[in-house]
């Protein structure tokens, strides 16, 4: 299937290389890659005629599989591949929902950021479904016990998946 | 008047509890089991209040009111009951009932012991004897609020039943946990005043003890006011057992271990349960005997705290003493309503009627499944069935020995099969039962749990011997359940915040999707 995928800032090998940092005492056996679904929502802050000073514009964030909301900041670059389905996970939230209950959810985000003095018009501008990559990264320890570790590809933070 | 203001406030606060965590609850898992992301702090308390209901402010201080120091045997046990549970159950129940995708603690004794009699006679007896228990704590809360606040009994079954229907209906697993969470930090407040200052009138617990052995010396034996149970080692061993290893048979409770946000925090809950329990449950033993010398000949010992707590402290205290007991009530009732909706949803109506339902039919159907077995039980209780007490602890000990085994081997005894587990359940809830209904207890010396523990236990162990084993592959879970993977220094704490949303929902991902396997990786 073909996706809009956020472009990985980090390779296979440098985030092998980077987990390894952390400690030597483990061993990577295999790495793959997963795509997480996100909305890009792009919305007009508008404060009025008099305080047009603050009129911006936001971008929400919507987790499209579990419909958390989150203000976002600077994107990287999109590119679209071509990928298997296996590895793309689903959409569980729908757009429609998700663009609808974006204002609500951001609101109070949107004027602690912008420091606004009132409750602004959100309108909606435009969406966009894209999906992130991250490495599903198996690995065991001195003993040969397996765990799992999730990598963040575009912004090579990880964590423990099932330890 | 202080007494409607201190209830009303604590009642607003349980519903608003509930308003809000129902709004949370986005899917099944969610609904069910808080979407297993519950801490270590709230499972902690949680599966403690759950265990402990009235019986820890009405019967408990009756029973040491009437027998003396002879009831510290069932807080020795209760005490280290929480160790018991966690300790045994905790992390390996945990990570089996994740490993085997299960939402209710009857559907994980059906895919460890695969057999379609085990779910069937596992729903039955959980659904009979969970519902007892119901109907017990809700007839508790009616007859506290009634007699207390001086208003008709349907009244109070009305309002209090209500209000634990409604966030339990609303709010599922989270409103439950959380309602749970601030009720035990209730009932310790509550309960530590009234000891201080009786304490202080009595002069410590030497000046108790000097009192008592004035008014009967068999008080301050081991063996029962008047040396009742006078080297009867039988009804003392199930004293002690009931509360020590008897939650590890209640579905209500077990399925505590199952929200747990992670494996790792059974350790950190076990401490904090441990120093709960240690902070609890001697108390309403010990006010129940300090009752004995500060308010002799009460008519109803089961009111011997709150009487205690309108002598010694401020009404305002009092009221919140009030609050404390209906808090203990609610606490245990909420959890078994909200076990009675995810059996009757997912065990009945998942497994029997919708094969295919969604998340959203089954979630709304375990609501409806609240709601019905609320009002019906309040209807019930207002015709009033005999004795709340005897109620309980009939319907304890029949879940216990019914379950107790199965949940213990689940994680510990690979032989263990569906055959020992369904000659388990059955001999170990009909022993119980049957040693209830025909009072062999005191025939035998024996108490109830004993006799339908061991031969639980004993039918366990010969109906593994015969039938199907386990497959190989639920095998291979039950030895990951039980593994801990030392993690590497430096990778133990390796937990992003920034991702840790997207690690949730991934671990989700690759749990349902055949991911891992096409990809030639080991199962997560």
């Amino acid at each position: 299937m073909k996706i809009n995928m956020l472009k990985p800032a980090w390779t296979m090998k440098d985030a092998a290389e980077r987990m390894s940092r952390r400690s030597k005492r483990f061993f990577i056996k295999d790495m793959t890659v997963i795509f997480y679904p996100y909305l890009k929502i792009v919305f007009r802050v508008d404060m009025g005629e008099r305080l047009r000073r603050f009129n911006s514009k936001a971008v929400c964030l919507v987790d499209m599989y579990t419909g958390r909301y989150n203000l976002a900041k600077n994107f990287g670059q999109f590119a679209e591949i071509e990928m298997e389905e296996n590895c793309v996970m689903p959409v569980k939230v729908e757009r429609e929902k998700a663009i609808a209950g974006a204002p609500l959810e951001i609101c109070g985000d949107i004027m602690a950021a912008k420091r606004l003095p009132k409750i602004p018009d959100i309108v909606f501008e435009e969406d966009e479904l894209f999906y992130k990559p991250f490495y599903v990264v198996e690995c065991t320890n001195d003993e040969g016990e397996f765990f799992h570790m999730l990598f963040d590809a575009v912004l090579g933070d990880f964590s423990l998946l099932n330890a | 008047m202080t007494e409607y203001i201190v209830l009303g406030v604590y009642l607003v606060a349980m519903i608003a509890i509930g308003i809000y965590w129902g709004k949370k609850s986005k899917d099944s898992e969610s609904y069910l089991l808080g979407g297993r992301k519950i801490g270590s702090f709230i499972t902690a308390l949680t599966l403690q209040t759950t265990s402990m209901s009235g019986y820890m402010f009405m019967g408990g201080p009756a029973q040491a009111y009437k027998e003396g120091y002879f009831t510290l045997w069932y807080a020795v046990g209760d005490g280290g009951g929480a160790i018991f549970n966690i300790g045994i159950l905790g992390k390996r129940m945990r990570r089996l009932s994740y490993y085997l995708g299960c939402l209710s603690p009857i559907e994980y004794l059906e895919r460890r012991y695969p057999s379609p009699a085990t779910r069937a006679i596992a729903g039955l007896i959980a659904i009979v004897f969970v519902y007892g228990y119901v109907l017990a704590q809700f007839l508790a809360a009616g007859k506290t609020m009634a007699t207390l606040l001086h208003i008709p009994l349907h009244v109070a079954l009305i309002v209090g039943t209500g209000v634990i229907i409604f966030y339990t209906f609303a709010g599922g697993y989270l409103a439950v946990a959380w309602t749970d969470f601030f009720q035990g930090i209730l009932m310790v407040a509550a309960m530590i005043m009234i000891f201080v200052s009786a304490m202080t009138q009595l002069g410590g617990l030497q000046g108790m003890n000097e009192k008592l052995t004035a008014l009967d010396p068999t008080l301050t034996g081991l063996w029962g006011r008047g040396d009742m149970y006078l080297g009867q080692w039988g009804v003392v061993a199930g004293a002690v057992l009931i509360y020590l290893i008897g939650y590890m048979g209640l579905p209500h409770v077990v399925i505590r271990h199952m929200a747990m946000e992670s494996p790792r925090l059974a350790k950190k809950s076990l401490v904090i349960a441990t120093i709960w329990n240690q902070m609890f449950i001697f108390i309403p033993y010990l006010i129940g005997l300090m009752g004995i010398v500060l308010i002799p000949n009460l008519n109803d010992p089961e009111m011997v705290v709150l009487e205690m707590a309108y002598k010694l402290l401020p009404s305002v205290i009092a009221a919140i003493v009030l609050v404390g007991i209906m808090s203990a009530i609610m606490s245990t009732a909420d959890a078994q309503l909200m076990l009675m909706g995810t059996m009757l949803g997912r065990d009945i109506y998942q497994r029997y009627i919708n094969k295919d339902a969604t998340d959203k039919q089954l979630m709304f159907v375990s609501r409806v499944c609240v709601l019905c077995v609320g009002v019906l039980s309040t209807a019930i209780a207002l015709i009033q069935p005999p004795g709340v007490f005897s109620l309980v602890v009939f319907s304890f000990s029949a879940l216990g020995c019914a379950f107790l085994p199965s949940y213990i081997c689940a994680v510990w005894w690979k032989k263990a099969n569906p055959t020992g587990c369904i000659a388990s359940m059955i001999c170990g809830c009909l022993t119980s039962v049957i040693w209830s209904a025909t009072g062999l207890s005191s025939v035998t010396g024996f108490h109830e749990f004993f006799a339908g523990i061991i031969v639980s236990w004993a039918a366990m162990i010969i109906g593994s011997q015969f039938g199907k084993g386990t497959p190989k592959e639920i095998l291979d879970l039950v030895d990951r359940a039980g593994c801990n993977i030392k993690l590497p220094a430096g990778l133990a704490t390796v937990n992003c915040k920034q991702i840790a949303p997207e690690t949730a929902g991934v671990l989700s991902f690759l749990k349902e999707s055949s991911y891992m396997e096409e990809n030639g990786l080991q199962p997560v």
